[in-house]
């Protein structure tokens, strides 16, 4: 086991730990937008750990996954706050 | 050799700037403040990773692939910021009481005035046609 494998091993172990910290922002968000960003942080240390999985298999088509990953998070953040805007609207409808 | 150690300093310092992102996420206090906060920490993180691993590489179609993915997430990560505080806006997420922030008041405000001028020239006319007909 070389010196970057234990490096690579500790980064992992890093992003787990912010992982679980963004999933306390997920089941204690008071407002549906800390939700949706909690979700954001989420995927964009699920492409961290994806991108360094990669160095340790070295495979090198785990770096298309974290493509693919970044992407669906973009259209799912999206999409919830035009769900949000929507609902909104419709209420204030009505209302009248 | 150098190429090792290069990689893991970016490796473990993008990984720390996830940290801190997280970090804010819990501690801060107001959802706009949150936002702001993994928003900047988030991007630089994955900038730190993904160079990390390219050095790892050292490959000119994973530097391509990387570059991709790069400018996708310096595209996004603004503006999903900017979409979620804006629906945040919208649905009245309230703020921090330190922010001392009114221009969202007065504007509220300002609206309210203009919705009771409309009300009540709409009710004057009605009672104007009422009194006609009697």
């Amino acid at each position: 086991m070389s010196l970057f494998t234990i490096a690579a091993y500790i980064a992992i172990a890093i992003i787990s730990i912010s992982t679980i910290l963004t999933l306390v922002r997920f089941f204690k968000g008071p407002s549906l937008p800390d939700r949706i960003i909690s979700l954001d942080v989420f995927s964009a240390n699920l492409l961290a750990v994806l991108a360094i999985y990669s160095v340790l298999s070295e495979e090198k088509a785990y770096l298309n996954v974290a493509l693919i990953m970044s992407l669906i998070a973009f259209v799912g953040t999206m999409t919830f706050a035009y769900y949000l805007v929507q609902k909104r609207e419709k209420s204030k409808n009505y209302d009248q | 050799m150098i190429n090792d150690l290069f990689s893991a300093a970016f490796m473990l310092g993008g990984s720390i700037f996830m940290l801190i992102a997280s970090i804010g996420m819990v501690k801060f206090p107001d959802f706009y403040i949150r936002n702001s906060a993994s928003t900047k920490a988030v991007v630089l993180g994955v900038l730190l990773i993904l160079l990390g691993v390219g050095i790892h590489y050292n490959d000119t179609m994973i530097f391509i692939e990387i570059f991709a993915i790069l400018l996708f997430i310096f595209l996004i990560a603004p503006l999903a910021a900017h979409i979620v505080s804006r629906a945040a806006v919208i649905t009245e997420v309230g703020f921090w009481e330190k922010t001392g922030l009114s221009e969202l008041e007065d504007y509220k405000k300002e609206q309210d005035k203009e919705a009771i001028r409309n009300t009540k020239w709409f009710a004057t006319s009605e009672q104007d046609t009422s009194q006609r007909k009697c």
